[in-house]
């Protein structure tokens, strides 16, 4: 082929021909008090056209605290209940239990081994629970990246609002996760008295920034992977 | 006339056996002309179509958009001559999410240029009413419109949004033959507003509508050549 583009024919005269487009139209600022109010919308409105996908995420992460923090007090429960049992024996009640081969100081240190392993898990479960639903949730927006990037939009721009999405949906639910796992323990503790469930505010405390964390991260490295690694053609 | 968009020595290579390649020494394309690419299956029209979307930075050779060199176009420009520069219509979905028509083109507004909510409703309106989409049909959502409507939808998009360049992907096939003229109709009326349109399409019966039709061939222009269009419900032009 001539690396010459052949001579063309002008263009037919129609009457309504209008002047040549030529100029692309410019991005809007993102800076100043207008960022905030812009960024607000655009993330509530992720949340809002989708209720039951954020819902769920709202759901899910509010019961995987409220379980995390249910087993942590249960544990915590347990190994108060057995120390206080083992403590308010008489004297001769653990002379004799010494004499049996019992070891009062390893039952508690089990205790506490154990008490503290439930607590990791715990906290393990509900950050891998929050993680995955993050995952699903983020996965199933492939096509609606795809759409936003080919409109002119940064790689940047997409994670901002997958995060800030997984950040407002992470806090609540992570807020009502407490608020129900507290609930559910003095729930537990008004029906079975045997069984005092105390959840450790400490423990307590570590769940949420532990599970919103994984969740910002999971949501942040699949953005990246959006929108860095894929073309913008196959997300369409 | 300039043109605003301009390619030379494009090629891109794909692996396969044989592997196939893209080749493009020479291409102009210009607004107010409605162009239609076409060959057989395979023969590079949606690659050279993503490549014009600036979907891909093209591997080899110079591509001017608009009058940029995108190739030496740091990534952000890229976006942003993107955004604001083209309207791309994919096939399939035609690239509209599960919204309103009018929501659809408030949010591209909103996002890019940060139009208000009037304003948006007021554009997009208009870019619809152009597209010739029945105004009861601007608030239904995109899933519950026909074939037809999504591509009205799709084109009041390009109304809307005033991106000097439009561009489809094959976006006719899924249309029935009536519809399809029309669709073709409004491509002609939007490059007659100073728009480029490039549509690509695999209708050779619909080839005389077009102001020019490149087509490829094995990764080739095979030929090139512009026409004066059949008009319907207007005498025909001349050129």
């Amino acid at each position: 082929m001539s690396p010459k583009q052949p001579p063309l024919l002008p263009l037919p005269a129609t009457g309504r021909r209008q002047p040549p487009r030529t100029v692309p139209k410019q991005r809007a600022a993102r800076s100043g008090s207008g960022a905030v109010s812009y960024w607000w919308y655009r993330v509530w409105r992720n949340i809002r056209d989708q209720p039951w996908r954020s819902l769920s995420i709202v759901i899910a992460v509010l019961v995987g605290i409220a379980i995390a923090i249910a087993i942590i007090a249960a544990s915590n429960g347990i190994e108060h209940k057995i120390n206080e049992l083992l403590q308010t024996n008489s004297p001769d009640e653990s002379q004799s239990l010494r004499r049996a081969g019992v070891n009062l100081d390893d039952i508690q240190a089990v205790l506490s081994t154990t008490r503290d392993l439930l607590t990791k898990l715990a906290i393990g479960f509900t950050a891998a629970l929050v993680g995955l639903v993050t995952w699903v949730n983020t996965s199933q927006r492939r096509r609606a990246i795809g759409i936003s990037m080919q409109q002119g939009q940064h790689r940047e721009e997409v994670i901002v609002e997958l995060l800030g999405e997984s950040l407002i949906l992470c806090s609540i639910g992570g807020i009502l996760g407490v608020v129900t796992g507290n609930a559910l323990c003095a729930f537990v503790n008004h029906e079975s008295p045997l069984l005092p469930m105390q959840p450790g505010v400490g423990d307590v405390l570590a769940i949420f920034p532990a599970t919103t964390l994984l969740a910002f991260a999971v949501t942040a490295v699949i953005a990246f992977i959006f929108s860095r690694f894929v073309d913008v053609a196959p997300a369409l | 006339m300039r043109p605003t968009l301009v390619v030379r020595g494009l090629t891109q290579t794909f692996g396969g056996n044989p592997p196939f390649t893209l080749s493009i020494p020479w291409l102009e394309l210009f607004p107010g002309e409605l162009t239609y690419i076409g060959g057989p299956s395979g023969s590079g029209k949606s690659t050279l179509i993503k490549l014009l979307a600036l979907e891909t930075r093209p591997p080899a050779g110079d591509l001017w958009t608009l009058d940029r060199h995108i190739n030496s176009l740091p990534d952000h420009q890229r976006d942003d001559l993107r955004g604001g520069g083209i309207t791309y219509i994919p096939q399939g979905d035609l690239g509209l999410v599960d919204q309103p028509p009018v929501e659809i083109i408030r949010r591209l507004l909103f996002d890019y240029e940060g139009v208000d909510f009037a304003e948006g409703t007021r554009r997009a309106e208009y870019g619809l009413a152009r597209a010739k989409l029945p105004p009861e049909r601007f608030y239904t959502r995109v899933k519950l419109l026909s074939g037809g409507e999504k591509a009205r939808v799709a084109i009041g998009k390009a109304y809307a949004a005033e991106r000097p360049i439009c561009l489809a992907d094959e976006i006719l096939p899924a249309l029935d033959e009536e519809t399809r003229m029309d669709i073709v109709d409004l491509f002609q009326e939007l490059a007659e507003d100073g728009f480029t349109v490039v549509i690509v399409a695999h209708q050779p019966n619909l080839r005389n509508r077009f102001h020019r039709v490149v087509e490829l061939d094995r990764g080739q222009i095979r030929s090139d050549q512009r026409y004066a269009p059949v008009v319907r419900g207007r005498p025909q032009a001349t050129p």
